[in-house]
């Protein structure tokens, strides 16, 4: 039955990236007839986005499950890497999303300690996804702004921090019980599947990955997403 | 960058697929562009052409993989360094594509993506393989790995945005330079920025290379507990194992096959197995060697020769000779293949107790070795095959000549240990094969010597003699060669000997292309020759990794 269900993911996604193929070509044929873009049709496509990448990681965690989930460790450019993520993002992301201020969200970046660290190892496939994730929620929960920043943490590691300026997470997932408390709450998929992408990555010597939560992200209490990687 | 002055290849099977994506390079820039639907159009297109780019999705069809074609054509020397080559795959490709780690793509891309994406990853390739073209000039067949080495060092100094890459190779080339201990500082100074499985696994290497075995296998386990699936470092680790622990190399290529099972893998499975006297599994390995690869291009006259074997040591001799027999189907003829068949068969029958069926292959086999020119697996099958048909001496004398021949080739002489070893034979074997080393090295060492005393006729009659009789043995025909441009330098010039050194040379970069000395040797020859002498030019060939 599991492997069934595994399969079926697996379809659903294929069916998926096929809808994201004819959305992009109704929007070709859209910009034929109006100059502007269809505002429905990019909706259209981020909602498509949004649940291949959900489909990406719950097939991540069924593996992780059956002891199949292989990461592919290598070096990468972060600022390849992460204009990746960001060219991703504006694919993928509901561009129109209103914050609770009622405006559009603005989306920072900070990336300028790549040109420190240059490259580093790690599985940009999976990581990628925990991002888009991330930022996709703190869009939905910012009132004005969100923000992706990356670092290079003090005692060897790098980290990725995306904040938002909203209400911060609800108590029930700050409390310790994170497991079970993550796979109730709306933001649980992804939180669950950073945290397994975050443990999942190590060092000879030992060291591993984790996903850190807290509320000191813009503005006082807004919700920090931190993940770091050995 | 712009894509419109380049060259590029496109491989998929799917027809949808290539006119999507040559679609999408068209759009990038990249107009002129190749289409191939499968290896062997791909391989046609390779040889007659020189591309700037290769675009290859991963899933070929009929069990070949992009990642197989990708080694491939290395090998074969179809591709050079300088042509980019960016895979396409699916979810479950990009693992074992990007964890191959000796022969990798420039870059991979995962299936679906936009023209957009296509575009920035090409991009970023090409400028790669411009700003680290000085070096891709001096790698494989006729570059000069001393040359490479400064071009990395001018590099490094430049401070480019791919100083990490040219690290990388840096440490290759100082590997195959036999300077371990330069490599090894480089890998840890490496390692203590941070943690990468490459320098982890190079680090291994240069350890293993300095002769300190231990390490490089602790070294190598910690590795593949934090990168569990990085292959490099179960190949290099299962090479490392089978020098003492054969059963210890077989369960680690069982890792590496759940990992990636490619057609390599299930052959090195398969003939491990066969030294543990695994025959069962042995006989799975080769069965899936042979049977996966419905292009014919990965597998080869050892998978056969491999499963025959698997199931004779098992008693299924109606098997056994079936799969003798689909060998000489599945390739096209060849007195090698006839060879190879006749000395596999003969080996089946003697299992069987059929002596005149063996006796009468074992001749067949032996007609074609009397007249040379055949592989060393070839070879080292038909001196197994005497050993088992009750002929020694002629196994011996065999094995003499591949070891003489190949006597730098740790592999070869492996192998030929196991030749020994599977006749029980084994201390006799080392002993054997220790004393052919010696003698090779000791004729070079007094040729050397006679020459430096200034007997160049001596040195020049002894080294002729081993270079006309062993055809593989670079080392050989680039020290008769050096006598022979000595002797002109020396006595005055001779087009004879000139054109003779001429010949030595091409043997020797026939034999191993990448021999340390060879480049050497062939600026000697430029110096000393005249105008009327036979050109020597190789760097126009097709260069492959270092």
């Amino acid at each position: 039955m599991d492997a069934l269900v595994a399969a079926a993911i697996h379809d659903a996604k294929n069916e998926l990236s096929a809808l994201g193929v004819w959305i992009a070509e109704a929007q070709r044929e859209f910009a034929a007839l109006s100059p502007a873009r269809s505002p429905a049709l990019d909706r259209a496509m981020a909602i498509a986005a949004t649940l291949s990448g959900q489909l990406v990681e719950l097939l991540a965690l069924y593996r992780s499950g059956e002891g199949s989930l292989r990461l592919a460790v290598e070096d990468h450019y972060l600022d390849d890497f992460l204009t990746d993520v960001m060219s991703e993002s504006h694919q993928s992301l509901p561009t129109a999303e209103i914050g609770g201020d009622g405006a559009k969200v603005q989306v920072l970046t900070n990336f300028s300690a790549t040109q420190e660290v240059g490259t580093w190892a790690f599985d940009a496939y999976l990581v990628k996804f925990a991002l888009l994730d991330a930022l996709r929620n703190a869009m939905r929960k910012a009132r004005q702004r969100a923000r992706l920043t990356f670092a290079a943490e003090p005692g060897g590691g790098i980290r990725f921090d995306v904040e938002d300026d909203g209400p911060g997470y609800p108590d029930d997932i700050m409390r310790g019980k994170r497991e079970t408390e993550m796979s109730t709450s709306s933001s649980g998929l992804g939180l669950t599947f950073a945290q397994l992408i975050a443990t999942r990555h190590a060092t000879p010597a030992g060291r591993r990955g984790q996903l850190s939560l807290s509320n000191d992200g813009m503005s006082a209490g807004g919700a920090r997403f931190s993940l770091t990687l050995p | 960058m712009d894509l419109r002055t380049k060259t590029g290849l496109l491989i998929d099977d799917m027809p949808e697929m290539r006119a999507t994506v040559r679609i999408q390079l068209a759009n990038a820039g990249l107009e002129k562009c190749d289409q191939a639907r499968n290896i062997k159009e791909a391989i046609d297109k390779l040889s007659a052409n020189r591309y700037d780019l290769i675009v290859c999705d991963y899933n070929l069809g009929y069990g070949a993989d992009g990642q197989q074609f990708l080694e491939l054509v290395r090998r074969k020397r179809l591709l050079p360094m300088s042509t980019a080559f960016l895979m396409i795959t699916g979810e479950t490709g990009y693992q074992q594509v990007s964890t191959a780690a000796e022969m990798c793509p420039d870059d991979y891309l995962l299936k679906p993506f936009t023209a957009d994406t296509l575009s920035t990853r090409l991009q970023r390739i090409l400028e790669n393989k411009e700003t680290l073209k000085t070096i891709y000039k001096q790698m494989g067949a006729g570059g000069d790995r001393e040359k490479a080495l400064a071009a990395c060092n001018a590099l490094l100094e430049q401070k480019t945005r791919y100083s990490l890459e040219v690290l990388r190779i840096k440490g290759e080339f100082l590997l195959a330079l036999g300077r371990p201990d330069e490599a090894l500082a480089l890998y840890q100074e490496m390692l203590q920025q941070r943690a990468t499985p490459w320098a982890e696994v190079g680090r291994a290497l240069a350890l293993m290379a300095k002769g300190k075995d231990d390490e490089a296998i602790k070294g190598l386990q910690q590795v593949l507990t934090a990168y569990p699936n990085y292959l490099a470092a179960y190949d290099s680790l299962a090479q490392l194992l089978g020098k003492t622990d054969k059963a210890a190399a077989q369960a680690v290529v069982e890792r590496a096959l759940k990992v990636s099972a490619s057609t390599q893998r299930q052959r090195s499975l398969g003939s491990l197995a066969l030294d543990n006297g695994d025959f069962g599994r042995a006989e799975e390995a080769f069965r899936v060697a042979v049977d996966r690869d419905r292009t014919g291009f990965f597998k080869s006259h050892d998978d056969y020769a491999g499963l025959a074997r698997s199931y004779a040591e098992q008693g299924k001799t109606k098997e056994a000779l079936a799969a003798a027999k689909d060998m000489g189907q599945n390739f096209p003829a060849s007195p090698t293949l006839a060879a190879r068949q006749a000395a596999v068969e003969s080996q089946i029958h003697v299992r069987a107790g059929n002596r005149d069926a063996a006796a009468a292959a074992l001749a067949k086999a032996l007609a074609v070795q009397e007249k040379g020119g055949l592989d060393v697996n070839t070879s080292l099958e038909i001196a197994q095959a005497c050993f088992a048909g009750g002929k020694p001496d002629e196994a011996k004398k065999i094995i003499q000549g591949v070891a003489e021949d190949h006597h730098e080739n740790d592999q070869v002489l492996d192998r030929a240990h196991n030749v020994f070893a599977a006749a029980g034979f084994k201390d006799e074997g080392v002993e054997f094969l220790d004393m052919t080393y010696k003698r090779m090295v000791r004729l070079n060492n007094d040729a050397v010597s006679l020459a430096k005393a200034g007997d160049l006729d001596k040195a020049i009659t002894m080294l002729a003699e081993a270079a006309d009789r062993l055809h593989n043995n670079a080392q050989i025909a680039i020290n008769a060669a050096q006598a022979l441009l000595m002797r002109v330098q020396v006595q005055g010039m001779d087009l004879g000997l000139v054109t003779q050194a001429h010949r030595y040379l091409s043997q020797a970069y026939q034999a191993n292309a990448e021999h340390p000395k060879l480049v050497g040797a062939i600026e000697f020859y430029k110096r000393v020759a005249p105008v009327q002498a036979p050109p020597l030019e190789f760097s126009s060939m097709h260069a492959i990794g270092p």
